[in-house]
């Protein structure tokens, strides 16, 4: 009988941290066909992939990156816009600054800056999510980013970390345009591995990142990777690259890294609404201070 | 069995010490100097006569051909009726370009600027960055004065408050400690009520301590479950039955006192 006691109780605490992610509320379902969720092994090392086809337009991205004017938080912002949406995943963005209340980096969400500070150097990625639901990484390095509306001239190239003129000019197109952005590291561009071993964070932890190419139809993808296993954030990079050239056949425009630190975060759905198991993050979804969702449409 | 409860309080208590001393070195190593540098009024220099350094400018190629160095080498860049005066006389050379003109100023007070002053700011030097902030803020009232120039003015202070919040991550790469000294955090402050905060995280120990004090122990037993080796767990959890043990002896040893 004590045996029974001490096992049960060690059962319970071993466990009682992943009970209570399992609940949720029942969502609409989403096309299987755009979407494919999967565990692959690799060359030794375990994936979880979500490959999600934007062909069509049907699968879309959305960002919430501050509390909304009436106060309401990122999670509320969330939680009562994804109600009643067809949600495939929900996962953390980029990092969180020390005062865990905002992300770090260049942050703008429906055109209102959250954080107006460009980092220099470290992080090359400046991701662009459109109100269409589509997503776009420029290179901060290149200094080549081009942008579409509001007047601006469509061959005009900016270059945001060498220019505060062009850093000025694109916060007030990004205002008009009620866009959303964010900065991250950049990992890979134009399939080539853009961060160095030398400069990495060395710290070894599950890694999930988001891949953006063509499959091997020409087709576009958008690919959520997460490894299990712990590694450096070059390692984790390169092996992902690896898998997704090789076992995937996949041309990769780029790949961002997703914050799996303080604010791991990630829900992901089957196409019934319910709740998938393959990728989950270890913390609740009100910790995040920034939030990325994929949404079918 | 005396003797054993006493090593163990002994090393519960010097494990307790070993933290104690280690935030007694943070506490000691900080820097709690408060003697913030005094706003100084712009000291006068001799006037300077752009037009006569604007021979070789080509009106086609404004901002590539501007002569920065001679610019700056010349001019008070803290007496803004200098800069208007020489901005009046791009205007009045240049005439119906005058975005492109304040282009060229902003270039000047920014990044020609930066790449003059940035290896005096190699080394963790806070009071220089106050200095450079107290001069950035004059800009940022200006832009409300004179709005035909207010984009001229917000991007010469959005480009410093940048600076300065970059420059404060590379002090902390370089030393962690430094973002407990009072100015590092004075700037801090500054940068993230203007919203540009520093880009700085916070170490693995400040997010234990964060999460204890929210009471996210789940998460922190998810953490350590998830996240560390067998090694660790091992460490841990020998220390963990230890301290166990030692309060165990320790009130079996005071029931037992108490009973005699």
């Amino acid at each position: 009988m004590k045996r029974f006691i001490l096992f049960t109780t060690l059962y319970i605490v071993t466990t009682s941290f992943i009970l209570f992610k399992n609940t949720r509320n029942a969502l609409p379902a989403y096309n299987s066909q755009f979407v494919e969720i999967s565990s692959v092994s690799f060359k030794g090392e375990r994936y979880n992939v979500i490959s999600m086809k934007r062909d069509g337009n049907r699968i879309k991205a959305k960002y919430f990156a501050a509390p909304d004017q009436k106060g309401n938080s990122v999670f509320k912002r969330y939680s009562s816009w994804s109600a009643g949406k067809n949600i495939i995943l929900v996962s953390s963005g980029t990092y969180m600054d020390r005062t865990f209340v905002k992300p770090e980096g260049l942050t703008i969400d429906n055109g209102i800056p959250v954080n107006e500070t460009l980092i220099l150097g470290r992080m090359d990625a400046l991701v662009i999510v459109y109100a269409t639901g589509g997503i776009a990484v420029s290179n901060l390095k290149d200094g080549d980013l081009t942008l579409k509306g509001s007047g601006v001239d469509p061959i005009r190239k900016f270059n945001l970390r060498n220019s505060s003129w062009d850093k000025d000019d694109f916060m007030e197109w990004a205002k008009l345009e009620e866009a959303t952005v964010f900065q991250t590291h950049l990992l890979v561009y134009k399939n080539e591995l853009k961060i160095s071993a030398i400069n990495a964070n060395n710290k070894s932890q599950e890694r999930r990142f988001l891949a953006v190419g063509k499959d091997e139809q020409g087709k576009l993808n958008h690919v959520i990777v997460h490894c299990p296993a712990h590694s450096t954030l070059y390692d984790g990079a390169k092996k992902v690259f690896d898998f997704l050239k090789g076992y995937k056949e996949m041309e990769v425009t780029f790949m961002v890294n997703l914050d799996t630190g303080y604010q791991d975060v990630f829900k992901l759905y089957n196409k019934d609404g319910s709740l998938n198991q393959t990728i989950t993050g270890q913390v609740e979804l009100s910790t995040a201070v920034n939030l990325l969702t994929y949404y079918f449409e | 069995m005396k003797k054993t409860v006493s090593y163990i309080i002994y090393g519960i208590s010097l494990t307790g010490l070993a933290f104690l001393a280690y935030l007694l070195v943070i506490i000691i190593r900080t820097d709690y100097s408060s003697n913030i540098p005094q706003e100084s009024s712009c000291p006068k220099k001799p006037e300077f006569n752009l037009s006569r350094h604007l021979h070789s400018w080509d009106k086609s190629q404004p901002l590539t051909s501007f002569p920065y160095l001679v610019f700056l080498d010349s001019v008070n860049t803290c007496d803004i009726d200098a800069i208007q005066q020489n901005l009046s006389i791009l205007d009045s050379i240049n005439s119906g370009n005058s975005t492109a003109n304040q282009h060229v100023i902003a270039i000047a007070l920014t990044d020609s600027l930066w790449s003059q002053i940035d290896q005096s700011l190699v080394n963790y030097n806070p009071d220089s960055l106050i200095i450079l902030v107290q001069w950035a803020e004059r800009f940022n009232h200006y832009k409300d004065y004179d709005l035909g120039k207010a984009k001229l003015y917000r991007v010469v202070y959005k480009f410093w408050i940048n600076i300065v919040a970059n420059q404060l991550r590379t002090y902390y790469d370089n030393k962690p400690s430094h973002k407990y000294d009072f100015k590092f955090n004075y700037l801090t402050a500054i940068c993230q009520s203007k919203n540009l905060a520093p880009p700085i995280g916070n170490t693995d120990f400040e997010k234990i301590i964060h999460n204890l004090i929210n009471k996210n122990f789940a998460y922190l037993f998810s953490k350590f479950w998830h996240d560390t080796g067998i090694f660790y767990k091992l460490i841990v959890l020998m220390l963990g039955s230890l301290t166990v043990y030692g309060y165990y002896r320790i009130i079996r040893f005071h029931t037992k006192t108490n009973v005699s």
